[in-house]
């Protein structure tokens, strides 16, 4: 009995053995669809903005119209079309405290950005508060987007900058293509995170992910700036208080506002500072506008060292009245 | 007795003359200054005015992290504080300010104050910044029994022993030393990686225990509605739901989420 029981055992093993071996067959295929994904990863991808002096998009422009430094070298551009690729989009809302008021509005844009998104663009939603929250994941469903939507909630603080860091690292360094984060918010961390500016940055450059912003300090400078004039001068001692509360609040403004610009700038997205929130849609369309008339450069760059050191990249476009806009550089890694 | 009752009138005389031109000199009006008056300095009645005057969180920690501070932050007054409407965010940010005007810290823990220790358990889990301290304890033994006290920086707390007499009665004595120490822990960087959190999902198990529970129909379908789903509609997922009385609208509502989420 045991001897059979043995033998039983024996055979088990050697079939399932041999069914966990690939066939021959998927093995060639596989290997075949390997050899089909496979991209050269000395590639840079430059997604280019060209705009003329009006700050309309200038379309129909040939690879010959574009010139790209590295490190003031010029380079040789491997490929170039005019947005084929898909797009890969987070959308970022901060749901602090701050802009609890403004989250209808923020969902109505989302989906009116969504809706001018060509259809095999993907979306995931990050929320961040109080933590940072994956509300969805890749998705090119518009209607999951408008369920997502409806889960978010508010909480008190602002983790601004582990937001844009965990945006860059968890979601988007494992996309290869064109990509980009959108983001509505005042900019002012809280400070309670674990990352700085700089780190969510840097994050962001390796990710090579353009950021726009959608910053709401405008709406409440002049919020702020018309309490204050009702204060009056001199300021009576019972305001003292808040005017100085008001101040400060200001200068904040003000230094999260140099940021943002900072931020868009080096990673090729743009600030937007809307007037009200009723202007929040069409500058969600005026984003999806941008990524739908972006050219996409590559170029392999002539310094092949892969030594993790920053490369400056300057992009020129050869046409009357206009200007070509794309991030400042990218770690070489 | 005569001698004594005397001296006690010059002292009373002498008390009484002291504390009239104390009074004196504090309600004569001050000349008026042409410099302006210098930058308040922030202490815990100004912060418990801020939060009273209705002053948002964020304004109250911006302004504590620009304007010069002086807070009292012994245990006393820490719960006076918490009692007076401050909460735990502002209060937190109030130590770090005074800890960095006091030389420069990154971050410390209050885990050891038995105040805070008490019943927010909860508010240190949610603060990644905040760690478990290794607190040094010091007796004048050199054993570790004594409990470093919660305190500032500069010194400026007290620690009071009740002391027992040879016969064991107490002698009533306290005794004060500058000795309050705060522990400085900077997180270490292993643990200081922020996570990206994952928005729950529902999934089968939970539409039968919440039809179980004897949640009504509406209830069930507004879950599914809100939440992020991850059903399994196979034909032997549905038989199961069907046999623990999910109703057929609950299937429907959970097909469309599921084709929603693709």
């Amino acid at each position: 009995m045991k001897r059979c029981f043995f033998c039983i055992s024996l055979l088990t093993f050697f079939f399932a053995t041999v069914s966990a071996q690939p066939s021959p067959s998927q093995s060639s295929k596989s290997s075949e669809t390997e050899a089909v994904l496979k991209i050269d990863t000395r590639e840079v991808l430059l997604p280019v903005t060209v705009r003329d002096r009006s700050g309309q998009f200038v379309p129909n422009l040939k690879a010959s119209n574009f010139s790209i430094y590295e490190d003031n070298a010029q380079q040789p551009i491997t490929s170039f079309s005019l947005k084929q690729l898909p797009v890969h989009v987070v959308l970022l809302i901060d749901t602090s405290s701050s802009v609890t008021r403004e989250i209808e509005d923020f969902k109505q844009a989302a989906m009116n950005f969504a809706a001018r998104l060509d259809p095999n663009d993907q979306l995931s939603l990050i929320k961040f508060d109080d933590k940072v929250e994956l509300v969805m994941d890749w998705s090119m469903n518009r209607n999951a987007l408008k369920r997502a939507l409806n889960r978010l909630t508010t909480g008190m603080f602002t983790n601004f900058n582990d937001a844009l860091w965990l945006a860059a690292r968890d979601q988007l360094n494992r996309i290869t293509g064109r990509k980009a984060i959108i983001v509505l918010t005042d900019g002012i961390d809280s400070g309670r995170g674990h990352k700085t500016q700089a780190q969510a940055l840097r994050a962001l450059i390796e990710a090579e992910t353009p950021v726009y912003v959608v910053s709401k300090t405008e709406i409440q400078r002049s919020t702020e700036q018309r309490e204050l004039e009702s204060y009056g001068n001199p300021v009576s001692a019972p305001n003292r208080i808040r005017v100085d509360g008001l101040q400060m609040s200001l200068a904040a403004l003000e230094q999260s506002e140099q940021w943002l610009l900072k931020l868009t700038e080096e990673t090729g997205g743009r600030l937007f500072l809307p007037k009200g929130f009723a202007e929040l849609s069409d500058v969600y369309q005026q984003v999806a506008d941008e990524l739908r008339s972006q050219y996409v450069i590559f170029y392999t760059p002539q310094n092949g060292n892969r030594d993790g050191g920053y490369r400056t990249v300057r992009v020129k476009a050869n046409c009357k009245d206009c200007r070509a806009t794309s991030r400042l550089g990218y770690y070489a890694r | 007795m005569k001698r004594f009752t005397s001296l006690l009138f010059v002292f009373m005389a002498s008390l009484t003359l002291s504390v009239s031109a104390q009074t004196s000199r504090g309600t004569t009006p001050a000349p008026k200054q042409s410099t302006p008056p210098p930058r308040e300095i922030l202490t815990n009645e100004s912060i418990i005015n801020l939060v009273k005057a209705g002053f948002k969180e964020k304004t109250i920690v911006t302004l504590m992290r620009t304007s010069p501070v002086n807070f009292d932050l012994s245990s006393t007054k820490l719960i006076q504080l918490k009692k007076n409407g401050v909460n735990e965010d502002v209060i937190q940010a109030m130590i770090q300010r005074q800890a960095l005007q006091s030389g420069g810290v990154d971050a410390f823990t209050l885990r050891d104050d038995e105040f805070f220790n008490a019943d927010d358990e909860a508010f240190f889990k949610s603060s990644p910044r905040l760690s478990l301290p290794e607190m040094k304890r010091n007796d004048s033994t050199g054993s570790s029994r004594d409990t470093e006290i919660f305190g500032s920086r500069s010194g400026g707390q007290s620690q009071t022993r009740s002391r027992g007499g040879l016969n064991g009665e107490r002698s009533g004595s306290s005794e004060t030393s500058g000795s309050a120490t705060v522990r400085i822990i900077k997180p270490p960087t292993e643990s200081s990686e922020p996570k990206l959190e994952r928005a729950p999902r529902i999934n089968n198990k939970n539409v039968i225990d919440m039809v179980q529970a004897g949640f009504s129909e509406g209830t069930i379908l507004r879950k599914i509605e809100l939440e992020q789903v991850e059903f399994d509609l196979s034909p032997q997922a549905v038989i199961e739901l069907r046999k623990n009385r999910v109703s057929d609208k609950v299937l429907k509502a959970m097909r469309e989420a599921m084709d929603d989420s693709k």
